[in-house]
């Protein structure tokens, strides 16, 4: 039964590949692959975080706060819907999501700071302040 | 006895692994743990799945699986308070067991491949694009929901039963012991579920070591 249902579940991955994301395109394919990216870096960061290994913790961080400063650029008025997963809150909420947006680029400059302080309380705290700013904007302005 | 010790420690497990899972799942501080209880509970599935077959009588489905018409029935006897005199689950019983094995096991499988677009990825999610991870994502959220109804509907049916009906099924589930079970469980019983875990540990989490991403 097991194996059935596996197999289920592969053909409808890969069924749902053919129609899904890949057809992203110009300004959302970018900052598809600009988080897509920042997950990358949060990996490394967690990494880094836990031995506290603070070059590499300002070198992420540094990429992630370039991505907070532009990403408002990247969610021009009618870059959502299918395949997007941006909500239409980003647009019908515009002053919020600018607001998380700057969040966002404040936690990673703190993040950086941090680093360059080689203050390994004040940068676990830094990092955690951050992936709860991906979180808390995910929550109101991206599909589940 | 009715439930042989795999069956009633598996269920009592399974509850708090689940229970776990719920709170687990949204916290980045917490999400390695999901990912590895999850693997557990696929564990799980998988002893539960065989030993419905080479397990104790009333583990096995060929006792409790019913066909639609005899799982309609039993549930009409249910809603009228008539007792039905079988030792192990009742045919709308078994229809809850397969259920919720299903569901568990879908979830546990969905989340190999799940991301929470933050920091996780589920140890299997490379193999596919991050787009069908993120799409496997939404269901295993669905699936979350389906689970949790599910649960409340046999905590419910368990309630009926217990309450209304006068039926000591929760005492069952922890001595094992029900009326109209006279078998005795001896060191085979044992040995062999402890041979079936086994077989189940090292394939599920000796192959995702192997071929998974951590």
């Amino acid at each position: 039964m097991k194996r059935v249902i596996f197999g289920a579940v592969s053909v409808w991955a890969l069924a749902s590949a053919a129609v899904a994301h890949s057809g992203a395109t110009g300004v959302v394919k970018e900052r598809m692959d600009r988080f897509e990216a920042s997950k990358d870096s949060a990996k490394v960061l967690r990494g880094a975080v836990k031995s506290a290994d603070f070059a590499a913790i300002e070198a992420e961080a540094v990429a992630l706060n370039a991505w907070a400063s532009e990403m408002l650029e990247y969610f021009p008025e009618g870059s959502g819907g299918s395949p997007s997963e941006a909500l239409d809150t980003v647009w019908s909420d515009w002053d919020g999501f600018s607001a998380k947006a700057g969040d966002y680029e404040m936690a990673t400059a703190k993040l950086v700071s941090a680093a360059q302080s080689q203050d390994a309380a004040a940068t676990a705290s830094a990092f955690k302040a951050v992936m709860g700013s991906c979180k808390g904007c995910h929550d109101d302005y991206k599909a589940d | 006895m009715v439930w042989d010790v795999w069956v009633r420690v598996g269920h009592w497990l399974v509850v708090a692994l689940i229970g776990f899972q719920f709170f687990s799942g949204g916290d980045l501080d917490l999400i390695d743990w999901h990912a590895w209880t999850g693997i557990a509970l696929l564990t799980w599935v998988a002893f539960r799945v065989l030993w419905g077959f080479v397990g104790t009588r009333h583990a096995r489905f060929s006792d409790f699986v019913g066909s639609p018409a005899q799982i309609k029935s039993s549930f009409r006897k249910l809603t009228q308070r008539q007792h039905e005199s079988v030792a192990g689950h009742t045919h709308a019983g078994g229809l809850g067991v397969i259920a919720l094995l299903g569901l568990v096991a879908l979830l546990a499988m969905t989340g190999l491949f799940a991301t929470d677009d933050i920091i996780f990825d589920g140890p299997l999610s490379h193999w596919v694009d991050s787009d069908v991870a993120g799409t496997v994502t939404s269901v295993h959220h669905l699936l979350s929901k389906l689970l949790i109804l599910t649960i409340v509907g046999h905590v419910v049916a368990i309630a009926w039963h217990q309450g209304v009906m006068k039926e000591p099924l929760i005492q069952g589930m922890l001595h094992g012991r029900k009326a109209g079970g006279q078998e005795a469980f001896g060191q085979a019983v044992l040995v062999r579920g402890l041979l079936v875990v086994g077989v189940c540990a090292l394939t599920i989490v000796g192959g995702l070591l192997a071929v998974g991403r951590f």
